[in-house]
């Protein structure tokens, strides 16, 4: 006869006297196991740092020209070059840094948010809920994300907030997916069943029970759609659809006009600091994965098992 | 279900994608800050008069639903109204460049299809293999990678320093007709460039795909009838993979596309991307709104295709 | 139908182990047996008990990274196939031992028409033709009881029910008419009216064929409609191994005993559902001694530390048990 099992995975933690102190070194030990993961941490706080303190760094107006020294290639003064209004490369990259970071966290944040309610609501009402959601986050999913928000920011305004909300607004139905099928199994569990038995309200099964026990597998998956971010934000600033005149993507943009004169170092570095901030959230990410939930089955099948399941 | 019941659904599903497109396309016009005046009319040298007459014959002075219907029929007869650059009907010029794009898309739909079924089907079979290796250590470069530098990197290396391959463009500035070789030289980079991107992560769900359907129990039927390994990899168990692979197909032809906006305006290749992003620059409205809705009826469209073929391979539907 | 003394397989002292992150679960611990040629022999056990472990091994179907043969023999004819190359143990797989599956939804390939399914045996291990090996489909399907065949072999597995699929299976491994026909709980996935003509067919190919039936389940009801001998399985150990007749009606072994008295009864009137208490032990770390001792009725010291050996007690008869002596009965 199998026993009933009152508490939750929470529960159980509390059960066995794990510390919040032996939790933070068991994660940092996991953590670490991933020598990439150490890297990303440190080169995203790295550039945290200096974004932050960019004014000290370059105590200048970043979109203030140097016509005197306009596109000179990469030397010991300018170890990045300069660039067609001879501003100082390196001095732009950190700046650059800025957008692409508030962007990045923030649409993130609203991606998670929108995606672990949607996800949730689907997993817990079930139904004609779970069908509307879902099917509407298959119409996300196959639009793609680039036109689609190069439309809307096109027309509503370039702008950070608009960029930002837009990116945000799109990238939700991957979460969902997640918080989904996560919800759906704990709503399997024994002890979600003994507190609805018991009368127990929406608020406290999901923010007690099928939220905390979800946290894990949401800041990961969050983590992991940062590069996506990225990378869509970068690509909107290279078509020139933001006003952010000192970011990355747009430093791109100017960069193509210049390349055929042979002046490489516009388009090089720029990339090159998209390129490794996504990649370093990239590692962070698998390190979080491999420090929060060692157990978990790879994820990649489900997308199979889903798209084949469409029909 | 059966076949044909199969197919009008996808057909259906396709024609109200589309609608819920351009309905999408007109609803964001209409919300935009200050109305679809700003958008529509947002060239600082119109006359009043010249704003008076686009407003009436864009039929804005109208309700809305009226405008609605117009606005679909225009859609439908190829009335998507007049570019402000070319001061030729947007639709025109969209399909003029539509050539471009799919020469540039097709063969790196196909390479990346042919190439990333390969290094899936050797990841999976092979363990600790080349393929496998390649993908396990290089899936997240390329999930990382902006498709625009990897153009850049690529051109300043061939291009600038190596001086073997060409910059820009479809062909050569000096010929005046199709030459397969020119067009071939001048494909290289771009393709190179957007397959390489999506590569890793098509050959990554081909892999996963394989070894889903290995720890299935009609594998460990087959295993048990004493088929040789060969046999069960590529009679029993691969094409029950190619199977989501079908459908991973049409959503990478999105992902394609989108590369393609991008990939296009590094290589000032003159297809649909150049133009979005051209249209941009020039704050060219109609051609922007036009070029959403193109993009969303390929996209449909490739995946309505790609739901047809699997229909036609899959027994479970065409024998249902 | 020679129910000789012909030993057709003989496993002698088995042990599978299966090495996992989380420790080492030793599924098969010194299990021997020995099933006699065109007998129908049952192996009878809990989830868990290590019966499906052990046909796998017999078939050489053991997935070797996790697991791995420890110990023992397993003689076919007198040829030890655990020493065979893979090339080897697949012209006998397949071909002179088969095996039908539990779940027979998901045992078909879905893309690949029946009737090839089933001349694929004969194109592989007997060189036949396609048509020839289509042919033998056919008719193969009719015997197993499945009507209109010859336009059925060119319809799909979804188009099929469950019922109708094993027997396609059962079709499938009858096709090289192997000496050894192993059923890994044929019927379980089946509802009762099925079940039944399932293995009213099973026994009457038995017979046609000559075959020996290794019949590996759950349910002693089939076992004692089905087998000539049983064997027990509990937790990874062969408790009890004795011909039918003398399992129900003698049985020489607590868990054995504790199996039949937990059977509900139309004959009798049963006031209470008898159960054995507990349940079973964890495999990575399991009970020292008898592994049955945590729940038996009759434990005693000496099987909390020693595990009892297989005692003989009389021709293809014995018991792991400290409680049985040779030749006679448990006190």
């Amino acid at each position: 006869m199998a026993c009933w099992t009152r508490e939750s995975p929470m529960d159980e933690r509390k059960e066995t006297k794990q510390t919040v102190f032996s939790r933070a070194a068991k994660f940092l030990k996991l953590y670490s196991r991933d020598r990439s993961a150490i890297f990303g941490l440190i080169f995203l706080a790295t550039l945290i740092l200096a974004a932050s303190f960019a004014f000290v760094l370059y105590p200048v107006d970043p979109e203030k020209p140097e016509l005197a020294s306009t596109l000179f290639p990469p030397s010991v003064v300018h170890p990045l070059g300069t660039d067609y209004i001879g501003r100082d490369q390196l001095m732009l990259i950190i700046y650059g840094a800025r957008p692409s970071l508030i962007i990045a966290f923030a649409a993130g944040a609203i991606l998670s948010l929108l995606g672990t309610l949607t996800g949730l609501a689907a997993g817990y009402f079930g139904g004609k809920v779970d069908g509307a959601i879902m099917r509407t986050a298959d119409i996300f999913l196959t639009i793609p994300t680039l036109p689609l928000v190069l439309l809307v920011v096109a027309v509503l305004g370039p702008n950070l907030i608009n960029v930002m909300l837009v990116i945000g607004l799109t990238g939700w139905p991957v979460m969902t997916r997640i918080v989904r099928s996560d919800t759906l199994s704990l709503m399997k569990r024994d002890f979600i069943e003994i507190e609805r038995v018991m009368g127990a309200g929406i608020r406290r099964i999901l923010f007690k029970h099928l939220l905390p026990n979800q946290l894990n597998s949401i800041l990961v998956y969050t983590s992991l759609s940062i590069p996506v971010v990225i990378l869509t934000e970068a690509g909107l600033e290279f078509l020139g659809l933001a006003p952010i005149s000192v970011s990355w993507g747009f430093m791109l943009n100017t960069s193509i006009s210049y390349w055929i004169i042979g002046a490489w170092w516009l388009s090089f570095f720029p990339g090159l600091a998209i390129f490794s901030t996504a990649l370093a959230f990239y590692f962070v990410s698998e390190g979080l994965k491999a420090a929060l939930n060692p157990k978990q089955r790879r994820r990649q099948e489900s997308l199979v098992v889903q798209l084949a399941e469409r029909k | 279900m059966g076949f044909a019941t199969y197919i009008a659904k996808r057909l259906v599903v396709a024609v109200l994608l589309i609608f819920v497109a351009a309905t999408l396309n007109f609803a964001i016009v209409h919300l935009a800050p200050g109305g679809p005046d700003a958008v529509l009319l947002n060239n600082p040298r119109m006359s009043p008069e010249a704003r008076a007459s686009i407003l009436k014959s864009f039929g804005l002075d109208k309700p809305l639903y009226e405008q609605y219907a117009l606005y679909v029929i225009g859609l439908i007869t190829g009335n998507w109204g007049t570019s402000y650059f070319f001061l030729t009907p947007s639709y025109m010029v969209i399909a003029q460049r539509i050539p471009a794009t799919l020469a540039l898309m097709i063969p790196s739909l196909t390479l990346t299809i042919v190439i990333g079924i390969g290094i899936g089907v050797l990841a999976s079979r092979k363990p600790f293999s080349f393929a496998d290796r390649f993908l396990s250590s290089f899936s997240f470069f390329f999930y990382a990678m902006p498709a625009f530098w990897l153009g850049f990197v690529l051109l300043t290396f061939f291009s600038l320093f190596l001086g073997v391959l060409p910059a820009s463009g479809m062909a050569s500035v000096t010929s005046t007709k199709f030459q397969l070789a020119d067009y071939l030289h001048h494909l290289i980079l771009p393709m190179t460039t957007l397959t390489l991107v999506n590569l890793a992560n098509f050959s990554l769900l081909m892999r996963s795909s394989l070894i889903e359907v290995l720890e299935q129990n009609y594998i460990t039927t087959a295993r048990g009838k004493g088929l040789t390994e060969h046999l069960i990899f590529y009679r029993h168990a691969l094409r029950n993979a190619l199977l989501p692979t079908v459908t991973m197909v049409g959503l990478f032809v999105g992902f394609i596309l989108t590369g393609a906006i991008l990939t296009e305006t590094v290589f000032s290749w003159p297809g649909l991307g150049l133009l979005t992003f051209d249209s941009i620059f020039r704050r060219d409205y109609p051609i922007i709104l036009g070029l959403f809705f193109m993009f969303s009826v390929m996209i449909i469209f490739s995946n309505l295709i790609t739901d047809i073929i699997y229909g036609l391979l899959d027994p479970r539907i065409t024998y249902g | 139908m020679q129910k000789g003394n012909d030993i057709v397989l003989s496993v002698g002292n088995l042990t599978v182990n299966f090495y996992l992150e989380s420790g080492i679960v030793s599924a098969v611990n010194h299990v021997s047996f020995d099933v006699r040629k065109g007998s129908s022999f049952g192996i009878v056990g809990e989830s868990g008990s290590g019966k499906t472990v052990t046909a796998l091994t017999i078939m050489g179907l053991l997935p070797i990274p996790p697991g791995k043969v420890d110990s023992g023999t397993v003689l076919f004819n007198g040829d030890e196939i655990l020493s065979k190359t893979p090339n080897e143990m697949r012209k006998i797989r397949g071909n002179r031992i088969t095996m039908i599956y539990q779940d027979p939804m998901t045992s078909l390939n879905p893309v690949l028409r029946v009737g090839f399914q089933i001349a694929e045996s004969l194109m592989v291990h007997k060189g036949l033709s396609y048509s020839e090996a289509m042919s033998k489909a056919v008719e193969l399907m009719s015997s197993t009881g499945i009507p209109d065949s010859e336009k059925r072999a060119q319809d799909y597995p979804h188009q099929f029910s469950g019922g109708m699929r094993q027997r396609i299976m059962i079709a499938m491994a009858l096709a090289t008419k192997p000496d050894v026909l192993i059923a890994d709980e044929p019927t379980t996935a089946l509802d009762v009216i099925t079940q039944a003509q399932i293995l009213a067919l099973l026994k009457r190919l038995q017979s046609e064929y000559g075959m020996t039936v290794i019949l590996i389940t759950h349910d002693l009801g089939i076992v004692a409609e089905l087998c000539d001998d049983v064997l027990v399985m509990y937790a990874g150990h062969a408790m009890e191994r004795a011909s039918s007749k003398e399992l129900y009606s003698d049985p020489q072994n607590p868990y054995t005993r504790g199996l039949l008295e937990s059977i509900t009864r139309v004959d009798r009137d049963i006031k209470r559902l008898n159960s054995i208490p507990g349940s079973i032990p964890d495999l990575i770390n399991p009970p020292k001694g008898c592994r049955f001792h945590t729940r038996c009725p009759m434990v005693f010291e000496k099987c909390m530390s020693e595990v009892p050996p297989d005692f003989e007690l009389g021709p293809n008869r014995f018991s792991k048990c400290w409680l049985a002596t040779p030749g006679g009965k448990t006190k």
